[in-house]
């Protein structure tokens, strides 16, 4: 295989202008997103950019309790991006819904060493890579699952109260909900799985296949990597959900609408 | 039991919805809620099963003033009814039969004859227990809903804006089934003026206030 071409940041600079398409389209329909796009842009490349310099030093250094550290920092992060978007307040929130999605990835990342020694997936440039990935797909799920759970029991508390006052728990009461929430949020990721590799060549595939590697190794990556993101995804929605319950209803079983920041 | 509501106040968004209200509904006794929109008339409702947090004053079942230790017990005896019945996958059977697969309820399975009963009282066949219950139109939806509670001997009903969705022909035969039930407290929100014809109790909600409490 040959060594991969690197691209000069000049000309990396010069292909960005390429979004001016968008930017166009924007401004035919007069349509306000050309801030937050650009905003976006900007937020990527610096983001980016500085992971590539903390990159750089974790895997120099490559300390277990290091890497641990970073993947705690994602986790926190990828916490808060969800209950941002799914416009819920964090506080205690976060104290409830943080150990489940540990769980998760812990569950997951320990998963790995079923195809891994534990020597080798404790190295920073396997767990930070697979950490990474798993915790970037938890969070498209995970806000679908939020943001349609809470909305669902606010437009139809009626149905709530109905379900209660026939002698539901609250578990009870909140199950059809939770399991619509639910079914939003998995059934993206089964037809993604259904198509992969015939519509889009996944990410991590590509990578692996720009950096250097077989198909052959490409793929087993990828095939694991599917399965994992599924799995924590499928955990991760349910534990999160299902904790979040304990502190978004009081002692009369009222759903607490102080949690909710942007809900009509 | 009687239901009693003494002082009660709530407010939204720092304005009063209603205030230093006082009503008390009999046993059997059946009242309609009227007002005009956004009065607070669900709120009002919704009050009564403390699933709306009075800002002040209390609510009374009988002797015992209703909180967070004795709220589901209380519960146990209410059955609320909203706008739309819950969405529900599986046959009519299964809808009526929904609250024994509750774990409160699991030991109490009515006999076939009990459902059997009831459908005729609401002027159903028995043969509609094998329908889809969303191939229902909402008026019938809403008459299970009324059976699933008759079912679990629910003796308060509280019954918020159930025929709005409905043609007058359904209204007025939902309306009639309610109002022949014996032995059962029936609270009604309503705007409707076959709810307001129906012989019940009025209670308006205005300003803040709710008039004609008298029994």
């Amino acid at each position: 295989m040959e060594h991969t071409f690197s691209i000069s940041p000049c000309m990396l600079a010069v292909y960005l202008l390429i979004l001016v398409v968008p930017i166009t389209i924007f401004r035919l329909l007069h349509l306000r997103l050309t801030r937050s796009l650009l905003v976006a842009t900007v937020r990527m490349v610096v983001q980016l950019s500085l992971v590539a310099v903390y990159l750089r030093v974790i895997f120099r250094i490559d300390s277990l309790l290091l890497n641990i550290g970073w993947l705690c920092v994602m986790l926190l992060v990828a916490n808060l991006s969800v209950l941002h978007q799914s416009g819920m307040k964090k506080g205690r929130l976060l104290l409830v819904t943080f150990p489940a999605y540990a769980i998760s990835v812990i569950f997951v990342l320990a998963s790995f060493m079923i195809v891994f020694p534990l020597s080798t997936i404790i190295h920073a440039r396997y767990l930070i890579p697979l950490g990474g990935m798993v915790l970037g797909n938890l969070l498209r799920g995970n806000i679908i699952g939020f943001d349609r759970f809470y909305t669902g029991l606010q437009r139809r508390e009626y149905e709530y109260i109905h379900y209660v006052t026939l002698g539901a728990t609250r578990w009870e009461a909140v199950r059809p909900f939770m399991r619509e929430a639910y079914r939003a949020a998995m059934a993206p990721q089964i037809a993604g799985m259904a198509t992969i590799g015939l519509v889009a060549l996944p990410g991590m595939m590509t990578g692996q296949i720009l950096g250097g590697s077989t198909p052959t190794v490409a793929i087993k990556y990828q095939i694991m990597i599917m399965v994992a993101i599924y799995v924590t995804m499928a955990l991760s929605v349910f534990l999160a959900l299902v904790a979040s319950t304990w502190v978004t209803f009081d002692c009369y079983g009222r759903l607490r609408r102080t949690f909710f920041v942007t809900r009509h | 039991m009687a239901l009693e509501l003494k002082n009660a106040g709530i407010q939204k968004g720092g304005r009063w919805l209603f205030r230093h209200t006082d009503c008390l509904i009999d046993t059997g006794e059946k009242v309609v809620i009227t007002g005009p929109s956004g009065s607070g008339k669900s709120t009002l409702l919704k009050s009564m099963l403390l699933f709306e947090a009075l800002d002040e004053g209390s609510l009374w079942y009988g002797e015992q003033q209703l909180d967070a230790s004795n709220i589901a017990s209380y519960r146990q005896n209410c059955a609320y009814i909203g706008q739309k019945a819950p969405g529900f996958e599986g046959t009519v059977k299964q809808f009526v039969t929904l609250p024994y697969t509750f774990r409160a309820n699991r030991n109490h399975a009515p006999q076939p004859d009990e459902i059997r009963r009831l459908l005729l009282k609401f002027d159903f066949s028995p043969e509609i227990q094998a329908t889809q219950f969303d191939c229902l139109s909402g008026g019938e939806q809403q008459r299970m809903c009324i059976i699933q509670a008759l079912l679990l001997r629910r003796t308060i009903l509280m019954l918020d804006e159930i025929t709005s969705s409905l043609d007058a022909a359904n209204s007025a035969r939902v309306i009639e089934e309610i109002n022949q039930l014996k032995g059962c407290t029936v609270i009604v929100v309503s705007h409707d003026i076959q709810w307001l014809q129906a012989g019940m109790r009025k209670l308006t909600l205005r300003d803040g206030a709710l008039f004609g409490r008298e029994a």
